[in-house]
């Protein structure tokens, strides 16, 4: 009787065991996840989104990035997670060319590299998951510049490092929607790119250097994170009638906003952006998805989502959700991003 | 002879004036190229300097008795991060209390730097780089009082105005702070006992000993000193930029210890003028302000700039402190 009873419990045990196996289809795979800069709060938001995935999928995860927001350092930690024989890799790039070598070291090992936030060039990557396209991202940013300024005057940008692809790309489309001839761009005078490397200190002295070389100036566009609350807080301090758009967290533009410096900032989420990222990656590690065009995969709560050619030679995802901070909606952004 | 004796051994005696005509120097290209620079630019010049120049005054006493703090930033963040985070949670309202925590939690960590470097004989690089690993790393931590940042919503308007908006003299607060320091350092070290033994203690550390110098004290008060100047530094930080996060200020302990040595202080101890280490940090100060008005380009090519810039002033001044230092042997026949 004894002997049956233990034979129930431990196959009772054992199918429990199948049973959770079968709820989280991410049990057992590893995915190492490596973003741009550590501490920097955006990755943070960004892992959150990796927390919750894990939580729903079951899948383990572990994150790091280089302190100093260098490619060799991202280099140094992917090595290590090939060494520790990882099944995905989850990576917001530095640099879109110099990891290239090193992720395919990895998908030789058999490696799936999926990119988020800041792609590896084609060669490098498997699938590339971004908030919304670049077109959309820098058309927005200088359509609200336009708006705030009243469609007239003069107009610099102050970016992260000169080498950052995304913000290069940005930039791009910004220049060339400037120089299309579109009448509602007639009157901006557009005096140029400055670089603040992601650093609050330099953001603030370059922005200084903008102030005093024109004293007309109207606006600043500010499409990274690090910068925004720099450029603003030298706004203030200079009392200058400047007005500040850009890509910048709720929390540390609440102020700026409040007092009128900017009218309105965005941002995707990046919780959502790693969410997302997960599923790609569990989808990967399974063989469901192999990222060509026209696939489509789940992404929990975000539903499902699509795959597309890249406008870079590789395949792509948008979540094409960008959220906007004004005076009304920015308190309830505050304590999420 | 005598005359351009008396010359010479006036350039013996101040080796920081050499400096002062290298800035004149650097001042006058960079107003021909940015016509206007210097009536623009001269308080951001000193805004900007200011936390920096703090933070020399408390490296100067580390460098005099023959060791070196590289943990300055790291507690600059530090000091402003627990702040912060405290102001934000609502634990203090009160601007001067702010301040004298920043100074209590850098004379602590700066003391346990100089426990450990002097009682515990490990050299001062390796403790102040594993101090300074350390408290960034405990900067985003969620255990240490939550939020893995300050941003400017989590302060009072009496602080963020406390240095920025209050002005003496058509200065603000932030600039005569760092003056305030600069002054209580040269009373220190030049009419305090303690003071003077700064310079015993790092100039021949056995003849102070003799004299009856407990030189192990005097090195942790160094060290205290500049912990507390660096804390202090954090608190001037947060009330001018209004932010602080784990990666503040990164680095820029080298140019702390380069506006030091610029100013002619001697990294093995035993030398070095406050007056010198004003005219460094003044120099550095200058240097990050004139680059991205020169319009040169980008951020690689600034870098770029800001090294040779830094190298020239430098030996410019090495060179001429040497010409100086032969003609005074010539001029005692030697």
């Amino acid at each position: 009787m004894k002997k049956v009873l233990a034979l129930v419990l431990v196959l009772s045990l054992v199918l429990t065991g199948f049973a959770f196996a079968e709820d989280k289809p991410g049990k057992g795979i590893t995915i190492g996840v490596v973003y741009k800069q550590s501490g920097n709060p955006y990755f943070q938001a960004g892992v959150a989104g990796f927390q919750k995935a894990a939580d729903e999928l079951g899948f383990t995860f572990m994150h790091d990035g280089p302190d100093d927001g260098s490619s060799d350092g991202q280099i140094r930690i992917i090595e290590n997670y090939i060494a520790q024989g990882v099944d995905v890799l989850c990576i917001s790039a530095n640099d879109p060319a110099s990891l290239v070598d090193v992720c395919n070291e990895a998908r030789e090992a058999g490696i799936k590299v999926v990119t988020w936030d800041a792609p590896v060039d084609p060669e490098g990557r498997d699938l590339d998951v971004e908030p919304a396209s670049a077109k959309v991202i820098a058309l927005t940013q200088l359509d609200s510049m336009v708006k705030s300024i009243g469609g007239e005057g003069q107009i610099a940008i102050l970016s992260a490092m000169a080498t950052a692809p995304n913000q290069n790309l940005w930039i791009s489309f910004m220049e060339e929607a400037l120089k299309s001839g579109d009448p509602k761009y007639a009157k901006i005078d557009f005096v140029g790119v400055v670089y603040g490397d992601d650093e609050y200190t330099k953001s603030f002295n370059e922005t200084q250097a903008l102030l005093e070389k024109y004293p007309n100036l109207k606006g600043i566009i500010v499409p990274t994170t690090v910068g925004a609350p720099a450029v603003s807080k030298c706004i203030m301090d200079a009392k200058r009638n400047v007005k500040v758009t850009g890509l910048t967290l709720a929390s540390d533009m609440k102020e700026f906003i409040n007092k009128g410096i900017a009218d309105e900032t965005f941002l995707w989420n990046p919780t959502e952006l790693g969410y997302a990222a997960s599923y790609a990656a569990v989808a990967f590690a399974k063989g469901t998805l192999t990222g060509k065009a026209g696939e489509t995969f789940d992404a929990g709560s975000l539903g499902k989502l699509t795959v597309e050619a890249a406008a870079d030679g590789g395949t792509i995802t948008f979540l094409n959700k960008l959220n906007i901070f004004n005076n009304e909606t920015v308190d309830a952004w505050i304590n999420i991003l | 002879m005598s005359k351009h004796k008396s010359i010479y051994s006036f350039l013996i005696e101040h080796r920081e004036l050499p400096l002062l005509g290298v800035l004149a120097l650097l001042l006058a290209i960079v107003n021909i190229r940015v016509p206007g620079y210097l009536a623009n630019s001269w308080l951001n010049v000193l805004k900007n300097g200011s936390i920096n120049m703090v933070m020399c005054c408390g490296m100067l006493c580390v460098l005099l008795v023959g060791s070196i703090d590289i943990s300055t930033t790291a507690v600059l963040a530090f000091a402003g991060a627990v702040a912060g985070k405290l102001m934000g949670l609502g634990v203090i309202q009160n601007t001067l209390l702010m301040f004298v925590l920043g100074i209590a939690i850098g004379a602590a960590i700066g003391a346990v730097n100089g426990i450990l470097m002097s009682y515990g004989r490990v050299i001062a690089l390796i403790v102040t780089l594993g101090t300074s690993y350390i408290v960034r790393a405990l900067i985003p931590m969620n255990w240490l009082l939550g939020m893995n940042k300050v941003n400017p919503t989590q302060l009072t308007q009496g602080f963020k105005d406390s240095l920025i908006n209050h002005e003496f003299l058509g200065l603000p607060f932030l600039v005569w702070l760092a003056i305030l320091v600069v002054l209580l350092t040269a009373l220190f070290l030049n009419y305090t006992r303690t003071g003077r033994n700064l310079y015993a203690v790092g100039s021949n550390s056995e003849a102070a000993q003799m004299r009856g110098v407990h030189l192990n004290k005097i090195r942790v008060l160094a060290h205290t000193i500049c912990g507390a100047s660096a804390g202090l530094a954090g608190i001037m930080w947060l009330a001018f930029y209004a932010a602080i996060e784990k990666g503040s200020a990164t680095g820029d302990e080298m140019f702390t210890i380069a506006a030091c040595v610029l100013g002619g202080v001697s990294v093995t101890g035993g030398y070095g003028k406050i007056t010198g280490v004003v005219i460094g940090a003044l120099m550095v100060a200058f240097i990050d302000s004139a680059i991205p008005q020169m319009q040169i380009g980008n951020s690689m090519i600034t870098e770029f700039i800001k090294g040779i810039l830094l190298l020239f002033a430098i030996l410019l001044n090495v060179i001429l402190q040497r010409i100086s230092a032969k003609q005074d042997l010539a001029g005692r026949n030697i």
